[in-house]
């Protein structure tokens, strides 16, 4: 990597930190756009954020944890109710 | 479920309704399992999490004023839980200074080239269960942060509210924990492209 991509980087990560789809500066869009190495560093961070929404499956329940839950809470509010 | 329809069931629940409760309860749950089972990566605990939860959303609902979104509010209660459910386990819970030396070096980053890969090696099943295991490899504090807003899409005030920390703090967990893993995605990225 060129040497003088640390700084421009560094201000990546800094602005990753805050939103991937947030506007750029123009300054930074600029040399993102000259610099090859940083350009593929931009995308691969947002392709990696992308990647992990798009492959996320949440897992059900259980069926017998879901079963205690609503045995619990029945039995919280049966509770109350006495 | 809208906001209209939820403050409806939380109103509904605060005065006895338990058929409002009973559909708050199915439509929060799976969401509150996963939250705890990607941060405490353990079912068993994810389902004590989430009985805790919802026992204490049942007890406290009367408190629950509505400046902030209910889902917040029952995100928080569940977090807590599961972050102590972590430190009473003794797990490691490393501090921001002890990763900010591994995640702010930039410089020493990989760059390698895989934004062409075909999205459909991208989405396979060993892909998938590497994406999670970098998930898991995530220290607590990242892994929280990062699901809350990049994969559940909380925003950053919302992330902070949630884990009770400034929203300065949600940023710099979130910039290192999407550090580590395009760091780990590139690694595998490039044993995968040399078998190719």
């Amino acid at each position: 990597m060129k040497k003088h991509s640390k700084k421009i980087l560094d201000e990546l990560c800094n602005y990753l930190g805050q939103d991937v789809d947030h506007p750029m500066c123009k300054e930074l869009l600029q040399h993102v756009n000259e610099c090859p190495d940083c350009r593929i560093y931009l995308d691969t961070i947002k392709m990696t954020v992308s990647l992990y929404r798009k492959t996320y499956e949440p897992s059900p329940v259980p069926s017998d944890v879901k079963e205690k839950l609503f045995k619990t809470l029945k039995l919280k509010q049966s509770k109350i109710q006495k | 479920m809208d906001n209209k329809r939820i403050s409806l069931l939380v109103s509904r629940t605060k005065e006895g309704d338990q058929e409002a409760f009973t559909e708050l309860v199915n439509f929060f749950s799976e969401r509150v399992y996963n939250l705890a089972l990607r941060i405490l990566k353990s079912p068993d605990d994810a389902s004590d999490v989430l009985q805790e939860t919802f026992l204490a959303v049942y007890e406290k609902i009367g408190t629950f004023d509505g400046r902030s979104n209910f889902y917040t509010w029952v995100y928080r209660i569940a977090t807590n839980f599961a972050l102590m459910k972590l430190r009473k386990d003794k797990r490691t819970i490393l501090t921001d200074e002890d990763m900010e030396a591994k995640f702010d070096s930039p410089d020493k980053m990989q760059i390698s080239e895989w934004r062409d890969l075909p999205l459909h090696d991208m989405l396979s099943k060993e892909f998938r269960k590497h994406l999670d295991e970098a998930v898991d490899e995530l220290p607590e504090i990242y892994r929280s942060v990062f699901i809350l807003r990049d994969i559940e899409n909380m925003s950053i005030k919302e992330t902070s509210a949630i884990l009770g920390i400034t929203e300065s703090n949600v940023k710099i967990r979130l910039k290192r924990a999407r550090l580590f893993l395009r760091e780990k995605l590139a690694k595998y990225m490039d044993e995968y492209l040399k078998e190719a």
